[in-house]
């Protein structure tokens, strides 16, 4: 499989919908309009499995959509930010659970925690966030764009570091953990991608557990 | 019409990067000096293989003897240390335990001499002011995490393609990167230091 492996990468939403517009205008005639932004991300990776991801332009999208142009811009900044759902929510959801984790749980703890949960999906939402993964781990094309999601995640883990150590988020360890976090989460997204049975959560767990026990001299 | 005759006895004749110390000179670092030059003073979207096999008196054919593209002239020096990864790990006691032998090795391999810190800071500042240059870094770290992840499934007796594995390269490797990053955006200072703090803080905070 190619894989366009960036220095590290995560995921993004799923369950939140919070940002999506209520009102959707009333489609062109005869064609099924779109009224979830999950909805127009399945429209739209249709298309970019078709057509392939840097032929198909927004209009493409709003077209097979059933909807106009300005109304996926309601839904999406642009095409760059389709494969990533409600990322910046989802990741504003992690940055208030690590917060309201208990103080004395370990450091390490903490983070696998934040991140299983934070790649936790319901199951009507697992064939959606596959199809999400493939497109960002695999399309040359979105890194440029997809480097600045992840240090926006490294960067919640980063300030979290800081925060328990009392050191700055960019000051080496904290800056450190965040680029380890997200290898790890790279890694597990890997095996996930290439396995269809296999599930997501308890890759993410696993994945954190086996590098803990490797650091204590022995796999787990 | 061209000079494979003597461009072919010329690249047969390169010498091979040693395995231990630092690599010798060779025909693909000097081409790297004289990219790194080029891309520097002109921008990297201006200057042509042409220019680049001109300026070091070769043929764009010989050019591609040593490197499939123009970006790939900048990581010679990368390439080089990936082999020297590989060997070192190699060479590894393996009584060692497994994380504290791939954090040796790391910064052994990255124990950059004064003279040569100061061209690889502006190879890799270079590298993160052009798009293309860093998309293909990408592409070359992935040879870095692949050699961290066979000594790793060896070890464990798993395979590089395995969970743990992979999750020792990717991490480590993040970790490294952390290191690098943290030593260039300060202006000055050595950079062996910062890969074993970065290695250390990875290590210190899986054991806490």
């Amino acid at each position: 499989m190619l894989l366009v492996k960036i220095s590290v990468a995560l995921s993004a939403e799923a369950r939140v919908v919070r940002a999506v517009p209520t009102a959707v205008p009333v489609a062109r005639a005869g064609r099924r309009r779109v009224t979830s932004r999950a909805d127009l991300e399945h429209v739209a990776f249709d298309l970019f499995d078709r057509q392939g991801f840097e032929r198909t332009t927004v209009d493409d999208i709003a077209r097979a959509a059933g909807i106009g142009r300005r109304t996926f811009f309601r839904y999406f900044p642009s095409k760059n930010d389709v494969p990533w759902g409600s990322f910046d929510a989802e990741l504003e959801r992690m940055r208030l659970h690590l917060k309201a984790l208990s103080p004395r749980m370990p450091l390490m703890e903490a983070i696998r925690v934040a991140i299983v949960d934070f790649n936790t999906f319901a199951p009507e939402q697992i064939l959606l966030h596959r199809r999400r993964m493939r497109l960002i781990l695999g399309t040359p094309a979105l890194q440029a764009h997809s480097t600045l999601r992840y240090a926006a995640w490294r960067q919640v883990i980063a300030e979290f570091v800081a925060e328990r150590t009392a050191q700055r988020p960019d000051a080496l360890a904290p800056r450190t953990l965040g680029y380890v976090a997200l290898g790890v989460a790279i890694a597990a997204y890997e095996q996930w991608l290439e396995a269809d049975d296999a599930d997501l959560s308890d890759l993410m767990d696993g994945a954190m557990r086996e590098l803990a026990a490797a650091f204590d001299g022995g796999p787990a | 019409m061209d000079d494979a005759g003597n461009t072919a006895a010329t690249a047969r004749d390169l010498p091979r990067p040693a395995s231990p110390g630092r690599p010798p000179s060779t025909t693909r670092h000097q081409l790297q000096d004289i990219a790194v030059e080029m891309f520097s003073e002109q921008g990297y979207d201006e200057v042509t293989i042409e220019a680049l096999a001109a300026a070091a008196g070769i043929s764009r054919r010989t050019f591609f003897r040593y490197f499939s593209s123009k970006a790939d002239a900048l990581m010679a020096g990368f390439d080089a240390d990936v082999e020297r990864l590989r060997a070192v790990l190699a060479d590894t006691d393996p009584g060692l335990p497994l994380m504290d032998a791939i954090r040796n090795a790391v910064v052994e391999v990255n124990d950059y001499h004064a003279d040569d810190l100061a061209r690889l800071r502006q190879r890799l500042l270079l590298q993160h002011s052009n798009p293309a240059l860093l998309a293909n870094g990408i592409l070359h770290y992935e040879e870095w995490q692949a050699v961290v992840a066979e000594f790793a499934a060896r070890r464990l007796g798993q395979q590089p393609r395995d969970l743990l594995p992979q999750v020792i390269a990717r991490s480590v490797f993040g970790a490294a990167y952390a290191g690098f990053m943290s030593w260039l955006a300060d202006e000055t200072g050595d950079l062996s230091p910062r890969l074993d703090g970065a290695l250390g803080a990875m290590a210190e905070a899986f054991q806490a």
